[in-house]
């Protein structure tokens, strides 16, 4: 019998399979790369390499109950403002998850939240460069009316992983078995432990720190209440200078709508939250929780300038947004609707007390003197015609740059953000979109101007022209133009950017959690495709 | 739902330790062996102000361990840049800047540093309360080899003899190199610290500054073919004090390392000596 025959079945077992179980794929590609030159005016760095790209390339198979993801990643070197320490490449996601009937298994990478994340959320947000993500196993078991969620594991620190890290969660619905009606409610608690050995000559450490939440959600017609409450056993580290005081936090939001507005208030409480795998590092790196943010996230340029970074050492506040909806035809509503946002925050530091150098007395509330953040923002969006959209924006923040961007000498900054975006559709696919904003104020580096123009040819072609201008700087030999281009491509799922330009330092934030960017000058690439 | 109970008892009865005081260890641990001694180096800036509590990390570093520990502060990077007054003076040189920006330290951010030089190229940058359990780590390491340096200057000519002398206790490679920094300790200089006010500090007390390499930043290889156990080498290098260095030569030691150079760039053997005057 001729050997080559035997290849027949072996290639329709594939095909079998194919037929038999559920197989999907999915996958993506995105990098980014830039050149550097080194730009002494406005502070950008030599760099060595003169380039620096990050890329990272998702794949996930499904194949019935089975599914295997895997991620790429390469930083040759690192862009500026991302840790050094990435450099390099590898697969540093890697996971083999099982999900039948009520059963979900985990082995390899996840991403978890329990609650709002204040004792637990690793998730990955590529433009600050996190990916907390947790290697180990993972068992969730949901039935009807009860989830509970329970893992083992280490944490991502670049490519490698550290700590070990544990965890439980239970979460009941007891609306599901008619408990409570007309109200939904639900109820939640986690526990979520952390060990690392005491290695450290010079203080006694507690090598297991524990952190509990409990937290509760009840919904009636369109009212919902989120109460969340945390707390965390001794935990002395670099962040919060040895100090052995547990760690407390409170979130309540409460949201509904009134008429036809809608409403969100929010207030926290949070002091010594700061929970790390790691108890020597800082910043985005090791980090186990996530405070929810009360400011406004901020898209537009300017508005970013001075954005608040939560504060898990210590803040206290409170938010309330108003959204009021414009008919269509209305005279702030346009031929298409509009809305009108009212939103405000203020936040303080906590009222604290050393008691000795290693603890601290912190009543409750205990809102302290010093402001860390007072923000008014006013915004109004209309399509006035099926052509022409608007949205105009004023924001009056007082922002604790010191606290913010833990830094010394600035103080609190005084600002008026106004901001105008226009677009205008002039023919069809043909889209200008304009925009102008301005701050203002006598203190830091003073005030700017911004402006852009954008125009889109959907759905492939869009060109970008922008400059931002620190015209108010006090020093004049620093009143500096950071212009920019770019141009934007997509073909079907492939998106290339190609731009040039200044850009200046700053810090940049995604829902409350900041990192510095250094001044950078030069070109960028930026490619994203779907499978 | 047994594996979920299982977890909880985990998580909740093994997942926690009180601790009550005293917070401070009473003995602090000893070392292993007698044989290493750790090379600390703080990155840093004298307009970086969070950087005098790093220092204050390392000094009390250098108080516990003594001789065992070598502590170099390395001014380099943005917040080493000298200003408008009062920051004018300039900390840095090009061994400091080389090493920093090798190391990406700076770019890190500061105050940061290493010990050893160990991790390269991805966990050897240590925050200030990191360096703790590294050089206790360190510190219970053997080192494959001895090492000791004496200097001597002619103070007329300012010209400095530098000896050394190194046996080998196990076999070493051709990556092993020995580099020679002069350190100077004691510069009275301006320093940020945003824990004061005014922030400015006048007369800060800088302590052990690099101020060059006496075999630039990485020294020079040992043997280029390897060296048997047992071996001893003795050298002799001299260095002359540049004509418009500030230094006091009484404040000068020199720091002797023999490191891995090329390879993974961990430091296996420090010492230190001052530089004695005739």
């Amino acid at each position: 019998m001729n050997h080559r025959l035997w290849v027949v079945p072996l290639l329709g077992v594939p095909c079998v399979l194919y037929a038999a179980v559920d197989v999907s794929f999915s996958g993506g590609v995105q990098v980014e790369a830039r050149s550097y030159r080194a730009d002494s005016l406005i502070g950008a760095p030599d760099v060595r390499e003169r380039t620096g790209l990050n890329a990272y390339a998702p794949v996930s198979i499904r194949l019935g109950a089975l599914s295997l993801s895997l991620r790429y990643e390469a930083y040759l070197p690192p862009l500026q403002g991302y840790d050094r320490r990435y450099a390099g490449t590898g697969i540093p996601f890697r996971a083999l998850e099982y999900r039948a009937g009520n059963l979900h298994l985990t082995l390899g990478s996840f991403y978890e939240q329990f609650g709002s994340g204040m004792i637990l959320r690793t998730y990955e947000e590529r433009l600050l460069g996190i990916d907390n993500s947790l290697d180990g196993v993972r068992f969730r078991w949901e039935a009807s009316g009860i989830r509970l969620t329970g893992f083992i594991a280490r944490q991502r620190r670049f490519f490698e992983w550290s700590g070990l890290i544990r965890g439980v969660d239970v979460e009941l619905f007891p609306s599901v078995w008619g408990v409570g009606a007309p109200v939904t409610w639900r109820l939640g608690a986690s526990v979520v432990s952390k060990y690392q050995p005491d290695t450290d000559p010079l203080y006694r450490l507690p090598e297991n720190v524990l952190a509990y939440a409990i937290r509760g959600a009840w919904q009636w017609h369109s009212w919902q209440l989120n109460v969340e409450w945390a707390y965390k056993y001794n935990d002395p580290s670099a962040l919060n200078r040895y100090s052995y005081n547990p760690g407390t936090g409170l979130y309540v939001s409460l949201s509904g709508e009134l008429a036809t507005a809608s409403i969100l208030l929010q207030a926290k409480r949070v002091d010594n939250m700061a929970f790390y795998s790691d108890r020597t590092a800082s910043g985005t790196v090791s980090v186990l929780n996530y405070m929810p943010p009360l400011s406004k996230q901020h898209t537009y340029r300017l508005a970013t300038l001075y954005a608040y970074a939560s504060q898990p050492g210590g803040e206290i506040g409170a938010a309330a947004e108003c959204l009021l909806p414009f008919p269509e035809g209305s005279p702030l509503g346009g031929d298409g609707g509009g809305t009108l946002t009212l939103s405000y925050c203020r936040i303080h530091g906590l009222d604290t007390l050393h008691t000795d150098e290693f603890r601290y007395r912190s009543p409750f509330p205990g809102i302290g003197k010093e402001l860390f953040l007072e923000e008014l923002t006013v915004e109004h969006t209309a399509f006035w015609t099926p052509r022409l959209k608007s949205t105009v924006m004023l924001v009056r923040q007082i922002y604790n740059r010191d606290v913010s961007e833990g830094v010394r000498g600035y103080g609190l900054i005084w600002n008026w953000i106004a901001i105008a975006d226009v677009a205008y559709t002039f023919a069809p696919r043909h889209t200008l979109r304009a925009e102008a904003q301005y701050l203002w104020t006598r203190q830091d580096r003073g005030s700017w101007l911004f402006a852009l123009l954008e125009y889109t040819i959907s759905p492939t072609w869009g060109m970008t022209l922008w400059d931002e201008f620190n015209f108010g700087n006090p020093h004049r030999e620093a009143r500096f133009h950071y212009p920019g281009t770019a141009l934007t491509v997509t073909l079907q799922r492939v998106k290339i950017a190609l731009g040039y330009g200044r850009q200046r330092a700053g810090i940049v934030c995604v829902g409350g959690v900041c990192r510095y960017m250094p001044a950078a000058h030069g070109l960028s690439v930026s490619l994203t495709a779907a499978l | 739902m047994r594996w979920m109970l299982v977890l909880g008892i985990l998580a909740l009865g093994s997942g926690c330790d009180i601790i009550e005081p005293p917070y401070r260890e009473l003995s602090p641990p000893a070392a292993d062996t007698a044989a290493v001694t750790v090379l600390l180096e703080d990155f840093t800036g004298f307009r970086c102000g969070n950087c005098p509590e790093a220092h204050e990390r390392a000094e009390e570093l250098r108080q516990l361990y003594g001789d065992r520990l070598i502590v170099m502060s390395i001014h380099a990077g943005f917040f080493a840049r000298p200003t408008a007054p009062p920051y004018t003076y300039d900390f840095r040189n090009p061994v400091a800047e080389e090493l920093d920006r090798f190391f990406g330290i700076s770019q890190a951010g500061n105050p940061n540093g290493m010990v050893n030089r160990r991790g390269y190229p991805t966990g050897h940058i240590l925050g200030k309360d990191a360096w703790a359990a590294a050089v206790a780590t360190e510190l219970r390491r053997s080192a494959p080899l001895t090492l000791q340096v004496t200097a001597e200057m002619d103070t007329p000519s300012r010209t400095v003899t530098i000896a050394v002398r190194i046996r080998y206790l196990q076999p070493g490679s051709p990556d092993h190199y020995l580099a020679l920094y002069v350190v100077e300790d004691s510069v009275i200089q301006y320093q940020l610290d945003y824990r004061r006010t005014p922030p400015d500090i006048p007369d800060y007390v800088h302590r052990f500054v690099l101020r060059d390499g006496v075999l630039g930043t990485w020294g020079e290889q040992l043997d280029a073919t390897g060296i048997p156990a047992g071996t001893e080498l003795r050298r002799s290098y001299s260095y002359r004090f540049p004509e418009a260095a500030d230094w006091k030569p009484h404040h000068c030691w020199i720091v002797a390392i023999v490191h891995r150079y090329g390879t993974t760039y961990d430091v296996l053997q420090a010492a230190s000596a001052p530089i004695h005057l005739r």
